[in-house]
């Protein structure tokens, strides 16, 4: 696997999608890092059942998921830790807010939309993300997370009936 | 539905990625080489330290068997000694 070309073909795939999970161009560049490295390193254990871009999506979003749920747990309080409050988890919220990607004209709503998204379940956030914002076909989504056309579809409407209830 | 405000997701424009991220990846990679010992100096290390070890514990029992004879010996010679006095 040639290392300047698998980066370059991917590299703003990664990218934006880590921006995505992020909402901060700081934060999905360092992802971007971690997701490359992984897959230089571990091109040897790729499996030739999926296909690359498939391979390189699953990366992308567990090394989102990682890098949020890292940054939750920095933000937990001495005493949350203490006494073991989990609100903190539960209800992640959106700091340092800065998504190059946002036009002027409905930048507000999708900023408070992104904001709501942000705090979804790990699943719905990513049906959402990968059905709404990269417009992925849904068997194509099936196939990145490892479920049926039938779950995603479920997860699609449980993460808009959540984001209903939040907006 | 437009009420959930999700078709704007669409709108949401794709960024290119700063130039710099490539160099950073790199230097990762090269910095993970360099820590990464070869197996090869892995084993001569080990070879070592087994080797010090069993010398150590050769020396010191061989230590132990010459202490072992010199109070053999300096038995025999306390006996022979109150002999000769003896006579």
């Amino acid at each position: 696997m040639n290392i300047e070309i698998l980066y370059h073909q991917f590299k703003n795939l990664v990218f934006n999608l880590a921006l995505q999970y992020t909402n901060n161009i700081e934060e999905a560049e360092e992802i971007t890092q971690d997701v490359f490295v992984k897959v230089f390193q571990h091109s040897k254990d790729f499996k030739q059942e999926a296909d690359i871009k498939t391979w390189i999506y699953r990366i992308t979003i567990n090394q989102s998921l990682d890098y949020i749920k890292s940054k939750q747990r920095k933000k937990r309080s001495f005493w949350s830790n203490i006494i073991g409050s989990k609100d903190s988890e539960s209800n992640p919220t959106l700091s340092d807010f800065n998504h190059p990607g946002l036009e002027m004209e409905n930048k507000e709503a999708l900023k408070e939309l992104m904001r709501k998204i942000y705090q979804l379940p790990e699943q719905q956030k990513t049906a959402i993300i990968l059905l709404k914002i990269e417009d992925l076909p849904q068997k194509e989504v099936a196939q990145i997370m490892n479920l049926s056309e039938g779950a995603i579809e479920s997860l699609f409407q449980r993460a808009k009936s959540t984001l209903k209830k939040m907006l | 539905m437009k009420n959930d405000n999700l078709h704007l997701l669409k709108k949401i424009k794709k960024v290119e990625i700063s130039d710099s991220v490539f160099d950073k990846i790199t230097k990762r990679l090269e910095n993970r080489v360099a820590k990464v010992v070869p197996m090869y100096k892995v084993g001569i290390a080990v070879a070592l330290i087994l080797g010090l070890v069993f010398g150590e514990i050769y020396f010191i029992s061989s230590r132990i068997q010459d202490t072992q004879q010199m109070a053999q010996l300096n038995e025999l010679l306390k006996d022979n000694n109150n002999a000769l006095y003896h006579e």
